[in-house]
């Protein structure tokens, strides 16, 4: 295992993809306060364009996992690995602990270029306690992505496949969260104007489409097992179960990890 | 030319890529009036004034899954060509490089085409006798159908130049799709900055008890001159376009947005043929 993770590194440090990517991440999280700043000068506070790198991670995971491990099948390199005598468990585990490492190491790239630009240029962050919360809670996020990834990526022995497969499985874990947000953000009661006695008059009307406390209850477990609800919970800094979302993102880290290893165990590598 | 477009439909209609995107497609136009009419019901029950749920939000979203499957088929398809090593068979075999690339262009729009009708076909067989006919009126409906498959030409056109010119199937793959999103997320940020209104109108509300006027004030995010040409030049590039076809529903599309997917099939034919001819197959 030791040696598959020193392998696996030393391709990382190799790897002129991992090098382009890092630097796009610190350039986009250098490029956000700078914009916001010729925009809106410093009337917007740092702490709400801190979380837009949990926007990214899954998009970015999905697109340098697959051609960073895909080419272990398209080289052969997994069937050494195997050859020389390393377990099946090992080998998906060292490539799922590499993946979380490159999650890490590119929100780490991001935040730093954010606090580096953004704290001369916005001031520093109102909320350092909620800020740090929802930190810790997003790069839990970042590894649940790696985990779904990489269940797909080790499973899938064609480099394009797997990697149309995981850009393809993003947006749609995208559009499910944005779907159950918007469910989830319905305003309980809504004005309606009526007209009385010849007078326009506002009330007050109860929205049918606002959910019942238990119905509500099961949309934000909904979310908060979507790494992009999530993500979508940070941008608005409105994190309100952080428990029950690091227990959510353990929870997909867990089961991905356990069907992927499962569904390894049986493939036919050819 | 001719030789190359038959067996590429043969190669075309075997694809297994080609039918599940098409059944992806086909199960997305299904269940989307299907959830709307689950909608409609829950609605009913609660007793909603305005509870019933039109076929048009369900039935206009086509272009957009079109645009993202078709960047995921095009590169596997065409990408096929060249890890299969089809492509240099092709021209030893005596057909010119514009061909190959003209036969694929082709088999690339049809599919595209195919997409579309795929899920117009499941959403109004599934649709109609759920949530009743279209509010739009047909004109506008036709108008709408024909700038969304120009779109989906012209976005096959670019996909097919990603493709063609890219050896490594992964790499066109995720530049294909990067590509779709790109120009989607783009067009829902120039929606948001070109609606954005010039002033913000004067507005009354209460107070602790005493009714407040806010007099009108000029909106600092609205866009101006040169960046708003700018943004408007983006905004009618195929993909971007897809949203301000939903935008101009109710009015009909501009006229300039076939016709600026017609320049972009032709622009980048033209450069991906002229690349092409030059490139090294190895």
């Amino acid at each position: 295992m030791t040696n598959l993770l020193s392998a696996n590194l030393f391709r990382l440090r190799k790897s002129i993809l991992f090098w382009v990517t890092l630097l796009l991440c610190a350039a986009a999280g250098a490029w956000q306060p700078l914009q916001t700043y010729l925009e809106y000068q410093r009337n917007f506070p740092l702490d709400a364009i801190f979380f837009v790198y949990a926007m990214l991670i899954g998009l970015v995971l999905s697109v340098f996992l697959p051609l960073f491990f895909g080419s272990e099948y398209s080289d052969g390199t997994i069937r050494n690995k195997l050859a020389t005598g390393h377990p099946r468990l090992s080998v998906y585990l060292a490539n799922l602990i590499t993946a979380v490492f490159v999650a890490l190491i590119f929100c780490g790239g991001y935040i730093l270029c954010t606090l580096a630009v953004g704290v001369p240029l916005l001031g520093g962050p109102k909320a350092p306690g909620p800020l740090l919360t929802s930190l810790i809670l997003s790069l839990l996020m970042a590894a649940a992505w790696c985990a779904i990834f990489t269940l797909v990526i080790m499973n899938f022995s064609r480099k394009a496949t797997s990697a149309v497969c995981c850009m393809l499985l993003f947006l749609a874990i995208f559009g499910a969260a944005i779907t159950v947000y918007q469910v989830l953000d319905a305003p309980e009661f809504y004005p309606s104007l009526q007209l009385v006695d010849g007078e326009m008059v506002s009330e007050m009307v109860r929205n049918p489409r606002y959910l019942q406390p238990d119905e509500r209850k099961i949309y934000e477990l909904l979310l908060d097992l979507n790494p992009v609800g999530q993500a979508v919970q940070f941008t608005d800094g409105n994190v309100t179960r952080p428990v029950q979302m690091a227990l959510c993102s353990m929870g997909v880290f867990a089961v991905t990890t356990a069907a992927g290893l499962a569904l390894f165990q049986r493939k036919d590598l050819k | 030319m001719r030789n190359l477009l038959s067996a590429g439909f043969l190669r075309l209609f075997r694809s297994k890529c080609l039918y599940v995107t098409l059944a992806v497609m086909a199960v997305i136009g299904a269940v989307e009036p299907i959830v709307g009419y689950a909608k409609m019901a829950e609605l009913a029950a609660a007793g909603a004034e305005d509870a019933a749920v039109s076929l048009d939000s369900r039935f206009f979203i086509f272009p957009l899954l079109a645009g993202i499957l078709l960047s995921a088929f095009s590169a596997l398809f065409v990408g096929a060509e060249y890890s299969g090593g089809t492509i240099r068979n092709k021209l030893v075999a005596g057909h010119s490089r514009p061909a190959v690339y003209l036969s694929n262009l082709i088999l690339c729009a049809i599919a595209g085409v195919l997409l579309c009708l795929g899920y117009i076909a499941a959403v109004l067989a599934v649709g109609l006798p759920l949530l009743g006919p279209l509010r739009t009126p047909l004109p506008l409906t036709l108008w709408y159908i024909f700038c969304a498959l120009v779109m989906t030409a012209a976005l096959a056109a670019l996909f097919t130049m990603i493709s063609m010119l890219c050896q490594s199937r992964a790499v066109t793959a995720v530049t294909c799709i990067s590509l779709a999103y790109f120009l989607l997320f783009l067009g829902i940020f120039l929606n948001a900055r070109l609606t954005e209104p010039e002033l913000y109108p004067e507005r009354q509300y209460v107070e602790e008890g005493r009714i407040v006027t806010e007099a009108a004030r000029p909106n600092l995010a609205y866009v101006r001159g040169t960046k708003r040409a700018v943004y408007q030049f983006l905004y009618d590039l195929p993909g971007c376009h897809v949203v301000q076809l939903a935008a101009t529903l109710d009015r009909g599309a501009p006229p300039r947005l076939p016709l600026c997917s017609l320049a972009v099939i032709i622009l980048s034919s033209g450069a991906g043929m002229a690349l092409f001819q030059r490139k090294d197959l190895k």
